[in-house]
């Protein structure tokens, strides 16, 4: 969790702009894509490169800003790092030498896995950085995602920002007044969580209200959801088989 | 811990994205139903009290380091079981768009160890019993630590299954299970005090907030499907402590590198490829494809074990995909014969 | 348009927050109300679109009462722009805030897209009608908010503090906005001098009643009157 708690800041490496096909295509078209990565074999190191090549031909193509994004993978989860060494502390048999090098199994398969959470984080990003979220959550219901679910989504993005600079402030504050670790132990926090708690709940209160003021029943979007045509599922199939061509020969 | 896209094979997350998805959509029906429209605002900005609330940094006294709170458990007892789901799957979907933390595939596993788990099994099972009516602060702490700790120890055995069932990391079931469970036990102690921390305070200033929740009984379904399905995992957990890293995909991969011809002639490579298209659609791989047309070969690898990765992996999927229609069929055709007005 | 009765309302732990108030607002007037901390006024806004209903007494909007079935044609005809912005913009892009009450009440779409273009444009936000509301700063936030109520063409517009967090250019701004509109005002403020320009009419509420009700200068030109109802006289008048 990044310190400075932005949840736009993807969205200033790359312009907003319509995609050639429809929102809801295209989330579809990533899951695949993704699935396809991760179907890669645990040590197929040509073929998790092959599909490296998608999201680098679209992100130049689409002129989204590829440094940035990288750097906010290299603070990668330390999880999958431990994973990645675990496997190249396991798995010391040699398989191929280059060069006079051995190359162990677990090397191969830590450099899959790396290169699989790389492509797939990647293309997720890409694809996020280009679309707002309000167009997200109209693509969501084209998908079929309940009504409940894309509200709760749209809500949680418009409020974290505002209530995590309330947190952030009232962390100071209490920084501000402890010294040498004292006033910082678990239930002093838990007093100040308890606090921004009570504040939550008065603010929703009052967004109910303005809801409520203009007429809001159950969902944020009464309008009738717009279904992928078939443009979109054809775009769909298509990638489908370009996924597996590729997928075959590599 | 979140799961990652990279440690997962394609069965393993689809199969536990399948049951997040369903759990989603299950319990959005059953909130829509109730037409509170003030508990869908209050959701969704306890979501976004989540984000906030876990960047507030704490001290553990006498060690120095630092944690935050989940939030799982507490948004439970707030929200009821069916509400905080939601909220707490919302809050990892937008992990993973924006903040990369695991990744698509592996939301549906990271929705069933961080959601499900702490608000269909650990909050009405461990919390609910212990807490009673939640006026005697030893039975609050008691139930707060308790259902934490073991919540987050459900999620870290589940973390572990997904990624052994998964095969692609090698490290074995018992030294991960050896690392994870410790480190989560720490974890759900502090967790447990930091929610009672929360609720004792709440108790005081705004009790209204701590609501007796009336929604157990109808999600017995839901949880006992939910039970049953992590019951046979455990049993394929226990399974795939025989598994090894597959040597045959090593060696064909090998072959494609250094140019050797392992493969052999055109049918297989044909034959391997409708095979890899069929673990690739993720339906029911019915049989063990990756030893078809191979005569006896022996493991390469060091950690060759008696039980084979890919019949375990087909059996377990197998029953999984059996238990999952069982159970969507069964909740299907009991919302058929049951009036909505019951819940 | 507004026709109050002897309105009465305690809150759950016991503040008597509304205590025998009655006045009136004709069609096409400009009122104030002013107030200290603590007089009541933002529950009297609550009640004038039906978010509470009467405990005692009675509310009439556009000579319907208020009571549980009425709801929400009370509510069509009363734009109330509540004290903060934040959570009156709940939307993950303006456009869409400002587009969601005429979809709720059914408006056409072509119909809420050109009223609401006219209002953002209006307003100067129509370049930032793709933002998340976010991003825009607290003095856009506020014409957004008064955006999306209006964009509901409401017949009475109940504003609570809307010059509390506005500098002076767009204070400016709102004056001049709100003096062009033609609907029946309602204006909650302890910015007396926002009154002084906006309002023909302001009453002076204390303790849940109304004190005082009369033409805007005369009333705020009293400073007994003023003073024992925790004001004080408006800026401009201050000094002399």
């Amino acid at each position: 969790m990044t310190d400075h708690f932005d949840i736009e800041a993807l969205h200033s490496h790359a312009e907003p702009r319509p995609l050639p096909v429809g929102d809801g295509a295209a989330i579809v078209i990533l899951a695949l894509f993704i699935l396809f990565v991760i179907a890669i074999p645990k040590f197929d190191i040509a073929g998790a490169l092959a599909f490296a090549a998608f999201p680098l031909l679209l992100a130049t193509a689409s002129g989204i800003a590829l440094m940035p994004i990288l750097k906010r993978l290299v603070i990668v989860s330390p999880f999958i790092l431990f994973m990645a060494a675990g496997n190249l502390a396991l798995d010391r048999s040699t398989v191929l030498r280059i060069a006079g090098l051995g190359v162990t199994g677990g090397m191969i398969s830590a450099s899959v896995i790396m290169l699989k959470t790389v492509v797939t984080l990647v293309s997720l990003l890409s694809l996020m950085a280009v679309m707002p979220f309000h167009r997200f959550g109209k693509a969501l219901r084209s998908l079929r995602v309940p009504e409940v679910f894309v509200t709760q989504l749209l809500l949680v993005y418009r409020y974290s920002f505002l209530l995590a600079e309330e947190a952030s402030m009232m962390q100071k504050a209490r920084d501000l007044r402890s010294f040498g670790g004292r006033g910082k132990g678990p239930f002093v926090t838990a007093r100040l969580i308890g606090s921004l708690l009570i504040r939550t709940t008065a603010r929703a209160e009052r967004i109910y209200m303005a809801m409520s003021a203009r007429g809001f029943h159950a969902a944020l979007d009464s309008r009738p959801r717009v279904a992928l045509n078939p443009g979109d599922l054809a775009a769909i199939a298509c990638s489908a088989m370009l996924f597996a061509l590729v997928r075959y020969f590599f | 811990m979140h799961m990652s896209d990279a440690l997962l094979s394609p069965v393993v997350g689809g199969t536990f994205w399948t049951v997040s998805a369903g759990m989603i959509g299950l319990s959005a029906k059953k909130i829509s139903a109730d037409s509170d429209g003030s508990k869908t605002v209050l959701m969704g900005v306890m979501g976004a009290f989540v984000f906030a609330a876990q960047m507030i940094n704490f001290t553990i006294p006498g060690t120095g380091s630092s944690g935050h709170i989940g939030g799982a458990l507490l948004l439970s007892v707030l929200l009821g079981p069916r509400r905080a789901f939601i909220t707490l799957a919302s809050v990892l979907v937008i992990q993973a768009l924006f903040f990369t933390d695991g990744g698509l595939l592996a939301l549906g596993c990271n929705i069933f160890n961080m959601a499900f788990i702490p608000a269909f099994i650990a909050w009405p099972f461990i919390y609910r019993p212990i807490a009673g009516d939640g006026s005697s602060p030893a039975r609050l702490a008691t139930a707060s630590i308790a259902a934490a700790t073991l919540g987050l120890l459900a999620g870290a055995f589940s973390v572990v299954i997904q990624t052994t069932l998964s095969g692609i990391s090698d490290l074995p079931f018992s030294i991960f299970m050896l690392f994870m469970l410790p480190i989560h036990f720490t974890i759900g102690i502090v967790e447990g005090v930091l929610t009672w921390g929360v609720l004792s305070f709440i108790s005081k200033t705004e009790p209204a907030l701590i609501a007796p929740v009336h929604e157990g009984r109808s999600s017995k379904s839901g949880v006992v499907t939910a039970i049953l399905f992590v019951g046979a995992l455990g049993i394929g957990g226990v399974l795939s402590w025989f598994a090894s890293s597959n040597p045959d995909g090593l060696e064909w991969s090998i072959g494609k590198v250094t140019g050797k011809k392992e493969l052999g002639s055109p049918s297989e490579a044909s034959h391997k490829f409708l095979a890899g298209m069929q673990e690739k659609l993720a339906i029911l791989p019915d049989y063990d494809f990756r030893n078809a047309g191979r005569t006896g070969q022996t493991a390469t690898s060091a950690t060759a074990s008696p039980v084979n990765a890919g019949t375990s992996l087909s059996g377990i999927a197998g029953s999984v995909m059996v238990l999952l229609l069982a159970g969507t069929a069964g909740l299907l055709l009991r919302k058929r014969s049951t009036p909505s007005g019951k819940s | 348009m507004i026709d109050i009765k002897q309105l009465g309302f305690t809150w759950p732990d016991g503040t008597r927050a509304l205590d025998g108030l009655s006045m009136r607002v004709g069609r096409s007037e400009s009122v104030g109300i002013a107030g200290s901390n603590g007089a009541g006024k933002s529950t009297l806004v609550s009640h004038l679109n039906a978010w509470h209903l009467p405990q005692a007494g009675s509310v009439r909007i556009g000579g319907v009462v208020a009571n549980r079935k009425t709801v929400e044609e009370i509510r069509k005809m009363a734009g109330v722009v509540f004290q903060k912005p934040d959570d009156q913009l709940f939307m993950a892009r303006v456009y869409d805030d400002v587009l969601f009450g005429p979809s709720n009440l059914g408006m056409s779409e072509e119909e809420s897209r050109a009223e609401a273009g006219r209002l953002l444009r209006l307003f100067g936000l129509w370049e930032l009608r793709d933002k998340p509301p976010a991003h825009l700063s607290q003095g856009q936030k506020r014409f957004a908010a008064l955006a999306a109520v209006l964009v509901m063409q409401p017949e009475l517009l109940v504003m609570d503090e809307p010059t509390s967090d506005l500098d002076p250019r767009n204070r400016r701004m709102l004056i001049g906005l709100v003096n062009g509109l033609s609907t029946t005002k309602l204006t909650v403020s302890h910015d007396l001098d926002y009154i002084w320009e906006t309002c023909e009419r302001v009453c002076i509420m204390n303790k849940g009643k109304i004190i005082a009700n009369g033409p805007t200068k005369e009333i705020l030109s009293d400073r007994e009157l003023l003073e024992a109802n925790g004001l004080e006289l408006p800026l401009r008048l201050q000094g002399e």
